[in-house]
Formats: C-alpha cells, sequence, structure tokens
C-alpha cells in the first residue's frame, strides 16, 4: 500500500496504469503532463512515481531536473517508462534521480504490478 | 606528336607568311576547342584559331589585336584570380626547370568562365603548354588549348542539386516513419494492457472460448509491438542516430551468447549447432549488445531457412587484424542473382520452405548496417539447394563510429 504519482499525457495508458495500481490497493494520483505532475509531486509526495519520458510541453528528463528529488525527496523511488530509442534520455534521467525503467510497450498489468512491488520494497535506490 | 614538331619549328612560327595559312587554319578548324598561342612577356596574341567564334563569339582578330588584358576581364570575377595564381606558379615552375623534353605536357590546366559576346557565360577547360624559349631558356610563348565544358559542368550541377534534394527526401521520409512508428505504438501498447486487464482476471472471468480469441489477439498485438520495435531500431541506423558504446571484448564469449538465446528456435526444429573456435582468445573493440545482436540475427537466417534435422556450423577466426564470424547452414540457400537484396529493408526472396512472414525481414538489413557501424561487413556465399554461408567480418581495432 503506497502512494504512487502516475505521469503519462497519453490518457488511455494513463487510466489503464491507474485501474491496474488501485486494484493492487495503492493509493493512486495523475498527471498529464510535467507542469502538473511538479505541482502534485510537490503537494502529495508520493512514495514511488511512474514517469513517462516523453511528454509534450516538458520532458520526463525536465520534470526530474526540477522537481530535483533526490535532494528535495529522496525517500521517493521513481520509475521511468521508455523505448527503445531513449537510451540519452535513460541515462539523463538516472542521473536525476531515477532508480529504474521498464520499456513501455512491454509491460503487461502483471509485469508492471511485480517492478512497482519490488521498487518499493527495495531499500536502496 | 604534334606539339614536339611544332616546338622544334618555333622559330620558323615567327615568320608565318611561310607556312601556307590556308593549310593551318583548315586544321585548327577542326580542333573542337580554342588553340591560342601568346607571348607572356608581350602580352601579344600571336595566333587564335577560328573555334574562337563558336566558343566565345568573338573572331581571332579580337584577341590577337586586344591581346591578354582583353582576354583577362572576360574571365569570371570568381575565377580569375585562383587562374592568375596558378599561371604564376606553373611559370615559376617551368622556369626553374628548364628545357626538357617534356614541354609538349602541360605545365598548368583550370576551368573557369568566361564571357561570351552575347553576355552568356561560357565553362572552359584549358590545357597551357610551354611553346618556346628565350636564348637563356625562359618560357617565352604558350599555347592555351580550350575546350568548353559548358553542357558538363550543367550537368554536374544539376546532379549535385539532385542528389541533396534526394538525400534530404530520403531523411525525411526516414523521419515521416519514426514518427508514425511511435504514434502505432501507443494505441498497441494500450491494447496490451487493456487485453492483458482481460486476460488476468481484472473485470469478469472469461469463458474458455473467450480465453482463447483474446490469447490469440494479445500474441498479435506482440507481434505489432515487435515489428514498430524492429522498424524504430531501423530508423535510428537510418537516421544516424545509433550510439556504439564498444569496449575490448571477448568474441568469443559473444558468440557463445548470440547461439544461447536461439536455442529455442534451434530446439524446436532440431537442428544442430557446431561451433568452432580458434586455441587462444579472440579480443575485439567492439559495441557488445549491437553485435551480438546481429549474430542472433544472422543465426535466425539460417535456421529459419534450413530443414529440420540440419546442422548449422558457427565458426570464429581470428585472421590476424580481423575478426571473422562464419554462420554455414545446410539450409535453402540463395541464388547470387539474389544477393544485394538480402540485405534490404523487407526483402523476401521466394524459396522452397516458404517461410511465412513471422519475422520483418528487418534482420540482416540491421545486422550489416551495424557490422558495417565498426568498419566491418557481412558477406555470404551460397548455393541454391546446398546452404549458404555468411561471414561477420570486423577489424579488430576499428575507430568503431559512436554515431554513424
Amino acid at each position: 500500500m503506497a502512494k504512487i504519482l502516475i505521469v503519462e499525457d497519453e490518457k488511455v495508458l494513463n487510466e489503464a496504469y491507474e485501474l491496474i495500481l488501485k486494484k493492487e490497493g495503492h493509493k493512486v494520483c495523475v498527471a498529464f503532463d510535467g507542469a502538473k505532475a511538479l505541482e502534485m509531486f510537490a503537494e502529495q509526495k508520493p512514495d514511488l512515481v511512474l514517469l513517462d519520458l516523453r511528454m509534450p510541453k516538458m520532458s520526463g528528463v525536465e520534470f526530474l531536473q526540477k522537481a530535483n528529488p533526490s535532494k528535495n525527496f529522496p525517500k521517493t523511488k521513481i520509475i521511468i517508462f521508455s523505448n527503445y530509442d531513449d537510451q540519452k534520455e535513460i541515462d539523463a534521467a538516472f542521473e536525476h534521480g531515477a532508480s529504474r525503467y521498464i520499456l513501455k510497450a512491454w509491460s503487461s498489468p502483471k509485469e508492471l504490478v511485480k517492478v512497482v512491488r519490488e521498487t518499493l520494497a527495495s531499500s536502496d535506490k | 606528336m604534334y606539339y614536339k614538331k611544332v616546338t622544334k619549328r618555333a622559330k620558323v612560327v615567327k615568320n608565318y607568311s611561310k607556312i601556307s595559312l590556308p593549310l593551318m587554319h583548315n586544321l585548327t578548324e577542326l580542333v573542337p576547342g580554342m588553340v591560342a598561342l601568346y607571348n607572356i612577356r608581350t602580352g601579344e596574341y600571336i595566333y587564335v584559331n577560328q573555334s574562337i567564334k563558336k566558343i566565345l563569339g568573338y573572331s581571332p582578330n579580337d584577341f590577337m589585336e586586344k591581346g591578354i588584358e582583353f582576354v583577362a576581364s572576360l574571365v569570371h570575377p570568381i575565377d580569375l584570380p585562383k587562374i592568375i595564381k596558378k599561371n604564376d606558379e606553373a611559370l615559376k615552375r617551368a622556369n626553374s626547370v628548364g628545357q626538357t623534353t617534356n614541354d609538349s605536357d602541360p605545365i598548368v590546366s583550370f576551368e573557369y568562365r568566361m564571357l561570351h559576346k552575347n553576355g552568356s557565360w561560357v565553362w572552359l577547360h584549358t590545357d597551357g603548354m610551354v611553346y618556346s624559349r628565350t636564348s637563356k631558356g625562359k618560357v617565352e610563348q604558350i599555347v592555351n588549348v580550350s575546350m568548353d565544358i559548358t553542357k558538363r559542368k550543367k550537368t554536374e550541377e544539376d546532379l549535385l542539386k539532385l542528389t541533396t534534394e534526394l538525400v534530404a527526401l530520403n531523411t525525411s521520409k526516414d523521419e515521416f516513419v519514426a514518427i508514425t512508428s511511435h504514434q502505432l505504438r501507443t494505441p498497441a501498447t494500450a491494447v496490451k494492457q487493456y487485453l492483458g486487464l482481460l486476460l488476468e482476471g481484472y473485470t469478469d472471468k472469461v469463458t474458455e472460448g473467450q480465453k482463447v480469441f483474446l490469447d490469440l489477439a494479445y500474441e498479435n498485438n506482440e507481434r505489432q509491438l515487435h515489428i514498430v520495435d524492429e522498424i524504430l531500431k531501423i530508423t535510428q541506423l537510418d537516421l544516424d542516430k545509433v550510439q556504439l558504446r564498444p569496449k575490448i571484448v571477448n568474441i568469443s564469449k559473444v558468440v557463445d551468447e548470440a547461439v544461447d538465446a536461439l536455442q529455442n528456435n534451434f530446439r524446436s526444429k532440431q537442428q544442430k549447432i557446431f561451433i568452432k573456435k580458434p586455441p587462444s582468445i579472440v579480443k575485439a573493440f567492439v559495441d557488445v549488445e549491437h553485435l551480438r545482436t546481429a549474430i542472433e540475427n544472422t543465426l535466425e537466417n539460417a535456421s529459419q531457412y534450413s530443414y529440420e534435422g540440419r546442422k548449422i556450423a558457427v565458426t570464429l577466426e581470428d585472421v590476424e587484424s580481423v575478426v571473422n564470424i562464419k554462420i554455414t547452414d545446410e539450409g535453402v540457400g540463395i541464388d547470387s542473382s539474389d544477393f544485394s537484396k538480402l540485405f534490404q529493408k523487407f526483402s523476401r526472396i521466394p524459396n522452397p520452405l516458404s517461410v511465412e512472414a513471422g519475422g520483418t525481414g528487418l534482420g540482416l538489413y540491421w545486422a550489416r548496417k551495424v557490422v558495417q557501424l565498426h568498419k566491418g561487413d557481412i558477406t555470404v556465399e551460397s548455393k541454391v539447394g546446398k546452404g549458404s554461408s555468411f561471414t561477420i567480418s570486423i577489424p579488430k581495432k576499428n575507430k568503431a563510429s559512436k554515431r554513424a
């Protein structure tokens, strides 16, 4: 049972992830863009953030740079959604506080739940 | 031959009237280019042939009366300084070298524009030859033979323009493919999620019948996602966005890993793999992930196009500065006329195994491009009905481009 923030600009995917994680018993809040995400991040102080890298207006990496979780919220775990061509972004995201990444297109609901559970359970970043 | 004879008779030419002028005019008329003889000390044009009329619209007299200053005034302002410099350097060389038997060879060549009498620009190619020297051996007279190359220059310009356009078009095509593939991926991912939710019991329990259809849908959705992945990987290559991370690696290990990754393919067709390696360790500077995938793609090909129970041999060769990974199968083989198609995108060569379109037809294209990024190549030898042999060659110490 954790507080999870989902940051994903595609509504249909956002809703699917919300459904999956709520079913697991987590408390879920959502944001569809980086700006809103910053707001919710500061407000809700989630235990875990599911962060999409590719978003219009503000990318996942930009969000991390502005939110600076390693400094401001060191206890929060960040999982980033990525695709194959995001190698540079993935590296940048890890530099700014991400602890794990999953390939968005390849995660079934079961897999998503598993990764979230493992990340929450792990004590180190 | 002609030039040598003329040089010998340099002194005779001064007495023009001694040679039949009509004969000379007739002969030089036949030369498709302009022939001009001028004195570099006086700047005087001693002789210009009739072709000048065709090429520049002027008469020989126009040049002969007005001399080199007039001629220079017709040269394109951008080209003139270069010509002057080249000419001066050539003269210096010719003067320091002195009379040689090679005076008939051009001492200088240049391409430049001159203004036609009608106001249009003409591209010329001129060769300058030493015609006569002073008693002290210094160059006195030069013969310039000039050809009109305007047509050729225009063709070159047009070609360059076309090539630039084509390259731009190709890039925009690749960008379009990348964007569209990304866009396809999103709804395909959503489908995956919702099918997953159905299959994993997030709503009402599904019946057996429903599960069968849902499984099929899920499987095909995975295929969709796989194809999109492949296309995106390839557009990355085509758009020169691939970042290689090479390091010194034991190639033998990479080969083993690649073979391992395809165990299911081999097992399902009862194909036997034989790996042959040299006694000592073979190392090379490569990007492990990319090389392994290239080997996997080639192995997958070998498996797909071989019958059941056949053998596939993987040979690692250390050839001084190069590493060879040879994959030989006893499969359907490829006709040599199809070799060029093999490494193209989406190419499908008809064959007796009529392999169903399980793959994307992109494996070999990707493999070769990646190997080429390592400054290597993939070559093929094959005989229809007997089998094929693909060789991945990579220089051990290569400046593997981090970006294509």
